[in-house]
C-alpha cells in the first residue's frame, strides 16, 4: 500500500461527475486514498506518492497526464464522433496510454498490461 | 506563451524577432570588441567608428547597418544593449571620460550636465584628464570658465564618485558583456537578456510536466490543460465562438470550463 500527501479537500462543486469517477478510479487501481484539489495544477503537484523515488513519480505523473490526455479525447469523441460517455473507457484509455510510454520507452520494463492493470505499485516500484 | 521557458510554463520556442536581435548584437559586439579584421576596416572607414554619428545619408546605407544602428541605439529599443555591454577597466586608453559608461550605471554626461557643458575635455579618453603621482593618480579636469559656487559643490560631488573605481596602470581597456564572470557576448546571453524583460514567477509545476514519462502529446495536451489553453465550450465563447449550449459534453449539467472538465 502506497501512501500519498494528505491535503485539505475543497469541496468540489463544480467538477464533472465523469471526471471525478475516472480519477477515483485511477486512485483504486494504485490503492491509494487522495483528496482531490480543485485547481488543476496543485493537482497535479499533489500527484505525488511517497513511497517511491523521484524518478518513479515521473512516472505516477506521466499517469496523471495520461488520464487528463483521455479525458480530453473522449470529449472530442463525444462532441465531434457523436461517441458515447464512459467513464470505464476513459481510464482504461489512460491505462493503457501510460503502459504504452513504459513499453516502448523504458528498457527496463517488462511488464505486460495485465501486469500493469492488475498491479501497478510494483512495476512503478520496479521502474529504474 | 509559447515562448517563455518550460519552468514558466512555456514551450521554450525562439522568439524569432528576438533572436534575429541577437544575432545582430553579436555583429555590434564585433564591432566595438575586436581590435582587427578586414571586415570591420571596411565598415569603419564608411560608417565611421564607435557611436559617431555617421557620415553617410541614411539612403545611402545598407539595409544591414540601418537594422544594425536601430537595433542597438541608446536611446530607443536598443537600450539594453548598451546596458549590458561594460568596461573592465586598466589604464583607460580607449574609455571615454564624459560619454562611456565606465563608473556605475551611467555616464558622467547624463549624471552631471552642468558639468559636461562647461568641460573642455569633451570626448577625452580618461587616461588623458590625469596624471599618476608617486603612484596616485590625480585629476586635471579643465573648464571653460570658472565654476560659480553651486557648481562647485557639483564637482566635489563628481570627484567623490570618481573616487569609488579604481584605475589599474598595466593592464588595457577591454569591453565586458553581461555580469561579472562572463566577459564574453553569446547570442545565447543576448537572447536571454532581450527575453528577461518582463518575467514572472517559476513554478514548480511544469518543470515536473516536462519531465513526465508519457508521450509527448500526452504531456502538451496536459500542458494546455494546465495552461488553460484547451478550447473547451466555455473557452470558445468566451472568445466569440457561437455554440448552442456551453454544458459539459460529459455530464451536461455545468458550463464545460478546464477546471469542469478535468477536475
Amino acid at each position: 500500500m502506497l501512501y500519498v500527501r494528505p491535503r485539505l479537500n475543497p469541496i468540489n462543486i463544480s467538477s464533472c461527475k465523469l471526471a471525478l469517477s475516472v480519477w477515483s478510479m485511477c486512485f483504486r487501481w494504485f490503492g491509494i486514498v487522495l483528496a482531490q484539489h480543485n485547481d488543476i495544477k496543485i493537482n497535479f503537484e499533489s500527484f505525488h506518492l511517497f513511497q517511491v523515488n523521484y524518478k518513479q513519480n515521473l512516472v505516477w505523473k506521466g499517469v496523471w497526464t495520461s488520464v487528463v490526455r483521455s479525458i480530453w479525447d473522449q470529449r472530442n469523441e463525444v462532441v465531434f464522433k457523436q461517441g458515447v460517455v464512459d467513464a470505464e473507457e476513459i481510464f482504461q484509455k489512460a491505462q493503457i496510454k501510460s503502459w504504452l510510454w513504459l513499453k516502448h520507452k523504458s528498457n527496463s520494463f517488462t511488464y505486460s498490461l495485465v501486469d500493469w492493470i492488475l498491479n501497478p505499485t510494483s512495476c512503478i516500484t520496479s521502474f529504474k | 506563451m509559447v515562448c517563455k521557458p518550460r519552468e514558466e510554463g512555456g514551450l521554450r520556442l525562439r522568439n524569432i524577432q528576438n533572436f534575429n536581435i541577437a544575432l545582430l548584437a553579436k555583429w555590434k559586439w564585433r564591432l566595438i570588441a575586436e581590435e582587427k579584421g578586414r571586415w570591420k576596416e571596411m565598415v569603419v572607414s564608411k560608417y565611421g567608428q564607435g557611436s559617431e554619428v555617421s557620415r553617410i545619408p541614411v539612403k545611402l546605407q545598407s539595409w544591414w547597418w540601418r537594422d544594425l544602428v536601430k537595433v542597438c541605439e541608446p536611446d530607443g529599443d536598443g537600450g539594453w544593449f548598451q546596458k549590458e555591454v561594460g568596461w573592465k577597466l586598466g589604464c583607460r586608453d580607449k574609455v571615454r571620460f564624459w560619454e562611456d559608461i565606465w563608473n556605475g550605471n551611467s555616464s558622467l554626461k547624463i549624471l552631471f550636465p552642468r558639468l559636461y557643458s562647461l568641460s573642455l575635455n569633451q570626448g577625452q579618453k580618461v587616461e588623458e584628464m590625469g596624471r599618476w603621482d608617486d603612484g596616485v593618480w590625480r585629476w586635471n579636469l579643465r573648464w571653460r570658465r570658472a565654476r560659480f559656487e553651486w557648481e562647485s559643490k557639483l564637482e566635489e560631488e563628481m570627484l567623490i564618485l570618481l573616487s569609488t573605481t579604481r584605475l589599474h596602470r598595466e593592464e588595457k581597456d577591454d569591453h565586458t558583456w553581461g555580469n561579472e564572470d562572463e566577459r564574453c557576448f553569446s547570442v545565447n546571453s543576448a537572447y536571454a537578456c532581450l527575453v528577461n524583460q518582463g518575467r514572472g514567477t517559476h513554478l514548480e509545476v511544469f518543470k515536473l510536466l516536462w519531465k513526465a514519462k508519457a508521450f509527448p502529446n500526452v504531456v502538451t495536451t496536459a500542458w494546455r490543460a494546465l495552461t488553460d489553453n484547451l478550447p473547451t465550450r466555455e473557452r470558445q465563447s468566451r472568445k466569440g465562438v457561437m455554440l448552442n449550449n456551453t454544458l459539459c459534453a460529459l455530464c451536461q449539467t455545468t458550463a464545460e470550463s478546464n477546471q469542469h472538465l478535468f477536475m
